[in-house]
């Protein structure tokens, strides 16, 4: 038996494991539970460790290729460890240069990028014309109907959010309006979710049938 | 007991087992639903299809084994447009159990065989025709990087080989090398691609996320920041559809295989949905609204 085959054996017994929940709770799912979750810790470090610490600190700073170190990347390295050093309280504070650095340097990165690539794009967006004018009106029923509809519910909806006025008579109406649309979304988010969770499942069968029933036990199903 | 009651308190094994049956019957004995092509999957499509050769399109692989049914079969199908149509690949992953999924689906395609039972892209070589750099920490910044330099981002690729001196990274230097933009993401990472690599440098980007997260990137598709958007089972069928899976390997690929289920098992939930609601107004109105429900 070659080790694909056992550990599809493997992968089987889990996902039973796992299913058995459905059920109810019981020891066969605590200890599938807690494979995955060991199993899926250790393989995230390990990943972390040999593609980020290894070829961008360790490698830096002690090559192995005959090359000069790269100094400079002690500071990250410091910096780095200075978190770690979080569980000793009384140099707990140095901590907080290496968070001022991070906080820093990502907010430089951050704000100027995400204002223009996506606050700037997504208001311009939804204030397009609702019709190009030089073309005849009556060609362009279907997108005029849907940017209405875009600049209705993006201003409903944001009269929801604005506690500034109290929400009667017009004002009201509109966020009343702003609820409806709001309840459109989710029922879209929902419709697409269970999408998502039968798509797991379907996953899943699609592995017992081929993967199990075909490779495993050598049995052709469907 | 009267049958509403009955149909609100009914135990959710019963639903449990009714949805199993749901997705066992058609994967076992498929229907053959055909699969409509939406314009926002025809479009990414489109675009990597309208493509020269030897250009590079950059594979961001951001999901795990979670999301393999929805974004396994994307990053499979966009392989095989890419090495049809002699393009050089360039995976990278910002998780690290996208590197995994990347290592998977590489393996996969490159090893292909037709209908025919011939290897479908013999010959193709690492570091000249793709290349899969394997994952980097850091999100924003790693893409900040690789918008300066491939090289000096990631020393080596996923294989522990430097990539300084490889053919490819002599033509492609950095992001603005690249013609598309492909992120197969679980996670909240074309929000991190997009500021950062696509619109920054003025690459089109293609996003293939879960079911899930398709309602949140819409406002995003709408405004042209995403030139195509295929969202979970359903626009990762579209796209084995497009690209020709069926006809390539022969046999049809995971998602066009798991529509008919999905298929049936929404008709039971909408069913499932509708009938729960008309016992639920019907007690209402007879003043008895049952407690709890299925």
């Amino acid at each position: 038996m070659s080790w694909e085959i056992i550990g599809i054996w493997v992968a089987t017994l889990l996902t039973f494991g796992i299913a058995s929940f459905l059920y109810k709770d019981n020891p066969v799912y605590k200890i599938a539970e807690h494979i995955y979750l060991g199993v899926a810790l250790g393989y995230g470090l390990t990943i972390y460790f040999w593609d980020s610490i290894k070829p961008n600190a360790i490698d830096k700073v002690l090559p192995s290729d005959g090359s000069a170190p790269e100094y400079l990347v002690w500071i990250p390295i410091v910096l780095g460890l200075f978190i770690l050093l979080r569980v000793i309280p009384s140099l707990a504070w140095l901590s907080r240069w290496s968070f001022a650095v991070y906080i820093g340097g990502n907010m430089g990165i951050l704000v100027p990028s995400v204002i223009a690539n996506l606050l700037m794009p997504q208001l311009a967006s939804a204030m397009r014309p609702l019709y190009d004018t030089a073309q005849p009106l009556n060609a362009q029923w279907g997108p005029l109907i849907g940017q209405a509809v875009i600049l209705i519910a993006t201003f409903a909806t944001m009269i929801y959010f604005f506690f500034s006025l109290e929400h009667r008579g017009f004002v009201g109406k509109l966020s009343r309006l702003g609820v409806l649309f709001i309840m459109i979304s989710f029922g879209a988010g929902f419709g697409y979710t269970v999408m998502a969770r039968m798509s797991l499942l379907i996953g899943r069968f699609q592995f017992l049938i081929i993967d199990f029933f075909g490779r495993a036990l050598g049995l052709r199903i469907g | 007991m009267r049958l509403t009651q009955r149909i609100l308190n009914l135990d959710r094994r019963i639903i449990y087992l009714a949805i199993f049956l749901c997705v066992l019957i058609p994967t076992v004995i498929p229907i053959g639903f055909d699969v409509q092509v939406t314009p926002e999957v025809q479009r990414g499509y489109d675009l990597i299809e309208g493509l020269r050769e030897g250009d590079a399109v950059l594979i961001s692989v951001d999901f795990g084994p979670s999301a393999i049914p929805e974004n396994y079969p994307v990053l499979v199908s966009v392989l095989h447009q890419c090495f049809r149509k002699k393009l050089r690949p360039i995976l990278v992953s910002l998780i690290p159990d996208g590197r995994g999924m990347a290592t998977k689906g590489l393996d996969e395609v490159l090893h292909a065989v037709g209908a025919d039972g011939k290897e479908l892209y013999p010959g193709l070589q690492s570091g000249v025709d793709y290349s899969f750099l394997g994952y980097k920490s850091g999100n924003n910044a790693v893409i900040v990087g690789v918008g300066q330099s491939f090289t000096s981002t990631f020393p080596t690729d996923s294989e522990g080989k430097s990539t300084t001196g490889q053919p490819l990274f002599k033509q492609v230097r950095s992001l603005k090398d690249v013609k598309v933009l492909v992120n197969t993401a679980s996670v909240g990472m074309p929000e991190v691609w997009l500021p950062y690599g696509a619109q920054k440098f003025g690459i089109p980007m293609v996003v293939s996320c879960t079911a899930v997260s398709t309602v949140q990137y819409y406002p995003f598709y709408n405004a042209g920041q995403f030139t195509g958007l295929l969202g979970g089972m359903k626009g990762a069928a579209e796209y084995e559809k497009l690209v020709g899976l069926a006809e390539i390997t022969g046999r049809p690929g995971k998602a066009t295989a798991g529509m008919d289920a999905q298929a049936v098992s929404h008709v039971f939930i909408v069913f499932a949905i509708v009938l729960a609601n008309v016992c639920f107004f019907i007690e209402r109105r007879r003043g008895t609204a049952a407690k709890g429900g299925a």
